[in-house]
């Protein structure tokens, strides 16, 4: 730590406190677009950064003080880059070659990235007739290119440099080096000499970054060396002081380059990992990677885990670090290890969004090296089309990466689903499994992770969460004898940000105000300065005083205005309904913005979607976007990608978008830092999103501003900035605490109405059914239930508790006995929901003759009957109220809405039919649009189809498995056309590769998709089709549907 | 037999604010002819003939690029020694001191290889420890046979006293100096050595530092060549930046040193 260092005492804590808040302040200003951000004169800088400097030269050669290396050289850095630049191109191109040295030793890559990417490189005299000039311009460009590394242009650009310095040397170099000779001055042979060093350096160093081997070595470290040395030496006997300081900086630097190369990180550990890093940055690929970020690094090589055995391993790094690169090489091991049996690797992640997103990201990266990854839907039932993706034996098509969420997975291992792939789960990856923590879905993940645990014999585990205190917990509990805990000791982002409070201030004018920010001092080392900053600009958007004053969202409207120029800011808001407000407040006629085709196109798949007059058509024309549970899943997903691609600048989202977005941009706005029922966010969420702010490839500083209208306001939020991440914990405590206070613990089927506790008790239900014997359960309780991470911790905190639990346990182990349990792990429901419900079915005379397509059509009947009886169901009954809305029990509303859905009609119509209020005129259509999508993409589609899976297995029973193959297709699409909203089979399947629902009826026609035809196959026609296609088959839009799909499946 | 000590009496001396001058008369010719082959030969090292070079030549094969031309200039330029004779008795002179101990990271000037001329820094570059206060010391050196008093290596641009205010203002250069300084502390004592005086180097925003002129002469004591250099030092460099400017007033002409070094007689 350079904290207590030599350099830093002599320093003194007062004079490099303010150096780094004047850096801090610098910078902050400086992307305000605020000026005169310099209080304290650049020499003063200058001094402390080199100071600073002086002690990375201490530490340079050191081995075993590589962490103080790295933090005094990332200090170093931090307060050089606010230093300005120097004018001349050579002294400039040296300028940065030192600034970016400082930047790879300090493990600021991204950083410096940037800094080289924002602005062309310096015009070097590269081609100046003066031979010693022109060399060092060329040995400054080349290494400036190795450290910018834009894709192949640069590593190409060094070899190209470096050659023709070869080529020119004859013609040039003779007459420059007379003039010395008349000098009789021996310095510009030993300058000369000590550069081609470091061009050749530069070379290998190119070679080895771009293929992993330079001139037959697969280690070039003591062939840089050698280079290095000589260029060290020759400096040194030329006298050319400067020189060899910068040789030995780049020696170091260098070493720091080939550390990060994925080459080195991942060098030997199997073939596969290799194949895998040769498509990241074959010339092929759009973007390459040729290095790691520093918490990949570490994680992978530093900490081990490519060549870890560990079954159980928590990763635990902020947000940006890149872990899903981590897990996918975690992924290839597992897949390597477990080749023979053809295991396979499950992803989790927590949102449909996700799931897409992951599905896309895994496919084009995977796509290279011939890893199928495939995605199940978070409809509960597997439907046909999936059986068919999880059952197929082709070796080419079969999956290998399965992309789903929990709560999917659950059932389908409780279903013996991993016995019907026939093939091992090797690895189950969970994304945010921070998410552990949260309630029932908390809840339902742990005890998944338990059931894998105890069931797949070959499951290993890959936890990735951002920074909490109890990861070594965590990994422990899923296998003692065999875990680690990785996460890094500094809180390391891709870049720096701030966290501010923005305030209004009445300006003199009348209607007039300006807005200030306040930094906050964080847990999280963001950037802070003491004062208040002020924007110049006064009433952003047009607002008046009067509008900002006492209005949380233009407040937030008026300080994203501030922000955006820098680039995309998201406005969080607490509500759907209050998003639209926000966002109307940017139309102004400066934020206009030319129309792009990917955005006609964009606004015409909506006016289809959502209708002509849904407002967000209009929004994208001032670069606006709006993102929330109102929307449908295929607009979010249109909104997610053009604010990633920049064409929404300011995108108003629900705070709900912290749980399920995973793309940068340069801002966050807070309107609101509470949930839709006016809880607080919790600290975890917060981070998550505030981890958004600042992208890699852009933008220096990310800021994220919380809105508040008053002092009081400010207060709270000052509170709510501060609160630290506390440790995950189970819900299972919680819930075992209410219930021994209810006097409910020995009697646990009582609470099987509450969604936890149901969960719970299909977990013992599933347990009981796998162990197959009474005596042996009773004999295993308290195994069974240490299987949890809740119950070991209650243990050693309440163990008068856990007693309790075990007892409850046997008594519902009781009750459970000789049970038909199998109907537990098909239909998700608790026991004694199951056995209500069979006694409904029988009594409503529902059989198993009511599964035909009929069900939507004229036997609606039943379907209401159906839904009668599912509105009764605790597991599902809350979802489906809120549906409807109503306070009273409709089924015949629920039936209808499904019918209308499963029948395709538009979305506008069944938002004004089912979905606008009384009082409501049809002036209010965004509201009952907003309504109609929460409702049905939130709730209707997925319990619906959920619960007439259930049923399905409560009225066929064992007839299922005795069904023919194809049969039993037809039969499990049934609750995926109310998934999808689709009539047909074929339908099914497109709406299963992404295709809007608008679209897949026709095009399934159109196409001629036939039953049965993997699903890899469809794929491949789909992509392969024209736009002409399309059209022929869905009219005008079809372009638009076309392109849609392109970007909702990543095939663009 | 050699001498490990140049004898020498002080003729004048003087300070002012923060600025100390002395000069040094040497009388005993056969003393200075074995101090030079002595502590002063060594320092020099000549074991390297002209073509130190040649390893390193050979090295710029593996890079790709030809070598004839850089080859040929390395072997057209001159012996160095001439200037190095008068930097190693420079180095030798301000070591012989009882009240403090000066060190310099290296064994002979030649390891030193501090850049001279157009290049930055200065000629002679060490630490300076005095009653456990160690400070960088940062030294000039001219040599003179000028019968002008002072002589014209003292003053203007390029003079004795512009390159010592030169050493003690340039901040860019002194941090390139401490950056190459201090990968010349290989040992632990001179790494200790180096912190301590850097410390007082940073904390005190780069003043407080021992600036060190040498001014070599083949003829007769006079307190101008160096007081009102100094007094004008001290005038623009105020405390704690120390000022110390020695004459030499040597036995031997100037451009008999280098034969002297090899055993020729006075």
């Amino acid at each position: 730590m350079t904290a207590g260092s030599w350099i830093t005492n002599a320093l003194g804590s007062e004079r490099l406190e303010t150096a780094s808040t004047d850096a801090s302040r610098r910078r902050l200003y400086s992307a305000l677009g605020i000026p005169d951000g310099a209080k304290i004169p650049d020499d003063d800088l200058r001094f402390v950064s080199n100071a600073l400097e002086l002690l990375v030269f201490d530490l340079l050669e050191d081995q075993t003080k590589v962490d103080e290396l790295r933090e005094a050289a990332s200090q170093a850095f931090q307060i050089s880059r606010t230093i300005p630049w120097p004018q001349d191109p050579l002294e400039t191109g040296a300028w940065l070659v030192r600034l970016a040295c400082l930047a790879i030793i300090g493990d600021r890559t991204s950083d410096i990235k940037r800094v080289l990417s924002e602005r062309d490189l310096p015009a070097l005299p590269t081609q100046e007739k003066d031979w010693g000039r022109r060399v060092w311009a060329s040995i400054l460009d080349v290494w400036l290119r190795l450290f910018r590394k834009n894709g192949w242009e640069d590593l190409d650009a060094v070899h190209a440099r470096v050659t023709s310095l070869r080529k020119d040397q004859r013609s040039y170099e003779p007459s420059f080096l007379r003039r010395a000779e008349g000098l009789r001055d021996p310095a510009p042979a030993w300058q000369l000499i000590s550069q081609y060093h470091l061009a050749k350096a530069a070379e290998v160093l190119a070679l080895y970054l771009s293929q992993g081997s330079a001139e037959g070595h697969y280690d070039v470290r003591q062939q840089l060396e050698a280079q290095f040395d000589r260029a060290i030496a020759s400096a040194a006997s030329g006298r050319l002081m400067e020189m060899e300081i910068i040789a030995r900086l780049l020696a170091r630097t260098s070493d720091a380059l080939i550390e990060n190369s994925i080459w080195t990180v991942t060098r030997a550990v199997n073939s596969r990992v290799t194949r895998f890093v040769e498509s990241l940055t074959s010339r092929q690929r759009a973007h390459p990677i040729f290095e790691m970020l520093p918490p990949q690094r570490r994680t992978l090589r530093e900490e081990g885990l490519l060549g870890s055995g560990h079954r159980s391993v928590v990763v635990s790094l902020p947000t940006s670090s890149g872990k899903t690169f981590i897990a996918e090489f975690r992924i290839l091991q597992a897949l390597n290890q477990f080749d023979q049996e053809k295991g396979w690797v499950a992803y989790l992640v927590p949102t449909r969004a996700l799931v897409n997103q992951l599905t896309v990201r895994l496919r084009q990266d995977f796509r290279q090296i011939g890893i199928i990854v495939e995605k199940v839907s978070p409809a509960l039932e597997v439907d046909g089309l999936e059986a068919g993706v999880l059952l197929d034996k082709d070796m080419h098509r079969q999956f290998r990466v399965l992309v789903t969420t929990p709560e999917k997975l659950d059932l389908m291992l409780r279903s013996g689903w991993e016995e019907k792939i026939g093939r091992p789960l090797t690895l189950v990856v969970v994304d945010e499994a921070h998410g552990l923590a949260s309630g029932q879905r908390g809840l339902k993940l742990e005890l998944l992770l338990a059931t894998i645990n105890r069931e797949c014999r070959y499951a290993q585990f890959l936890l990735l969460t951002p920074f909490i205190h109890n990861a070594a917990e965590i990994a422990r509990w899923l296998a003692p004898d065999s875990n680690k805990n990785i996460e890094l000791s500094l809180d390391w982002s891709p870049n720096d940000r701030a966290v501010v409070i923005a305030q209004p201030h009445k300006a003199k004018k009348r209607g007039a105000f300006f807005v200030s920010l306040k930094t906050q001092c964080t847990s999280k080392s963001t950037l802070s300065v003491p004062e208040v900053l002020k924007f110049e600009q006064q009433r952003p958007l047009g607002l008046s005083w009067s509008n900002v004053s006492g209005g949380q969202g233009r407040l937030a409207a008026a300080t994203a205005e501030l922000l955006k120029r820098r680039g995309t800011v998201i406005v969080l808001a607490d509500k759907p309904q209050n998003t639209w407000g926000i966002a109307s407040i940017f139309k102004t006629e400066n934020n206009r913005r030319p129309s792009s085709p990917d955005i006609e196109l964009i606004q015409r798949f909506m006016t289809e979607e959502m209708g002509p007059q849904f407002p967000l058509n209009e929004l994208l024309e001032y670069g606006v976007g709006v993102h929330h549970s109102g929307l449908s899943d295929d607009t979010r997903a249109l909104v997610e990608w053009l604010t990633e691609q920049g064409l929404v600048r300011v995108l108003i989202a629900t705070t709900t978008i912290a749980q399920g977005v995973n793309f940068p941009v340069a801002g966050v706005v807070l309107a609101s830092h509470q949930y839709p029922y006016g809880q607080d966010m919790p600290p975890e969420d917060f981070w998550n999103i505030a981890g958004r702010a600042g992208r890699v490839d852009q933008g220096d500083l990310g800021v994220v501003a919380l809105a508040a209208t008053s002092s009081e306001k400010a207060k709270q939020l000052k509170a709510f900035v501060a609160r630290n991440i506390g440790a995950l914990n189970s819900t299972l405590i919680e819930m075992v605490k209410t219930a021994a206070v209810q006097g409910r613990l020995l009697h646990l089927e009582t609470l099987s109405w509450q969604a936890e506790w149901s969960s719970f008790l299909q977990y013992l239900a599933h347990t009981y059914r796998q162990i197959g014997d009474h005596e042996r359960f009773a004999a295993e309780v308290e195994q069974v239930l240490r299987g949890t991470l809740g119950f070991q911790e209650l243990r050693k905190s309440h163990k008068g508790w856990a007693d309790g639990l075990v007892r409850g346990v046997y008594n519902y182990a009781e009750r459970i006995k000789g049970k038909p349990l199998k109907l537990v792990d098909r239909t998700g429901f608790s026991w004694e929901t199951v056995n209500a419900t069979l006694g409904r079915l029988a009594q409503e005379r529902i059989s198993s003759k009511v599964w035909t397509d009929e069900l939507f059509g004229h036997k609606r009947g039943d379907l209401q009957r159906m839904m009668g009886i599912l509105l009764s169901v605790p597991e599902l009954r809350q979802r489906l109220k809120e549906v409807t809305g109503g306070p009273q029990p409709d089924g015949n509303t629920l039936a209808r809405m499904i019918c209308d859905w499963v029948a395709g009609r538009p979305l506008t119509e069944m938002a004004a039919e089912y979905f606008r209020r009384k009082d409501e005129g049809k002036e209010d259509s965004v509201a009952a649009m907003t309504r109609c999508c929460k409702g049905l993409f939130g709730r209707l589609t997925q319990t619906a189809s959920w619960g007439l899976a259930a049923l399905q297995s409560l009225t066929l029973g064992e007839e299922f498995d005795a069904l023919p193959e194809s049969e039993q297709r037809t039969l499990r699409n049934i609750p995926a056309k109310v998934y999808y909203g689709v009539t047909s089979d074929e339908a099914v399947a497109l709406r299963l590769l992404g295709v809007p629902r608008g679209a897949a009826e026709q095009l399934a026609k159109r196409l001629r998709v036939h039953s049965g035809e993997p699903l890899s196959e469809l794929r491949t026609r789909v992509r392969e089709s024209d736009a002409d296609t399309w059209t022929a088959a869905v009219g005008d839009a079809g372009a638009a549907y076309k392109r849609v799909w392109t970007i909702i499946e990543g095939e663009s | 037999m050699v001498a490990t000590v140049l004898l020498s009496e002080i003729r004048y001396e003087g300070a002012h604010r923060n600025a100390v001058w002395r000069g040094r008369v040497v009388d005993d010719a056969e003393n200075f002819a074995k101090f030079m082959q002595g502590p002063v030969r060594d320092r020099v090292d000549d074991s390297e003939s002209n073509d130190e070079f040649a390893a390193e030549v050979r090295g710029l094969g593996t890079t790709g690029m030809a070598t004839e031309f850089v080859e040929r200039l390395l072997r057209a330029a001159p012996n160095r020694e001439g200037y190095e004779v008068g930097e190693a008795l420079a180095e030798c002179v301000v070591s012989q001191d009882d009240k403090r101990e000066i060190s310099w990271p290296w064994n002979t000037v030649r390891d030193r290889r501090t850049p001279r001329a157009s290049l930055p820094g200065a000629d002679l570059v060490g630490f300076c420890r005095q009653d456990k206060v160690v400070l960088l010391l940062f030294g000039e050196i001219k040599s003179s046979s000028d019968s002008d008093i002072p002589p014209n290596v003292m003053y203007g641009s390029g003079g004795m006293t512009w390159q010592l205010e030169e050493n003690a203002t340039r901040l860019d250069v002194q941090h390139t100096l401490l950056k190459w300084l201090r990968s010349r502390c290989t040992s632990k004592q001179h790494v200790k050595l180096y912190r301590a005086a850097v410390q007082r180097y940073v904390a005190s925003q780069g003043k407080e530092i021992l600036l060190v002129g040498i001014l070599l002469r083949d003829t007769r004591p006079a307190e101008k060549d160096v007081k009102n250099r100094a007094k004008a030092l001290a005038k623009k460099l105020a405390s704690p930046t120390q000022i110390e400017i020695v004459a030499w007033y040597l036995p031997v002409p100037i451009g008999k040193w280098a034969s002297l070094l090899h055993g020729s007689a006075p």
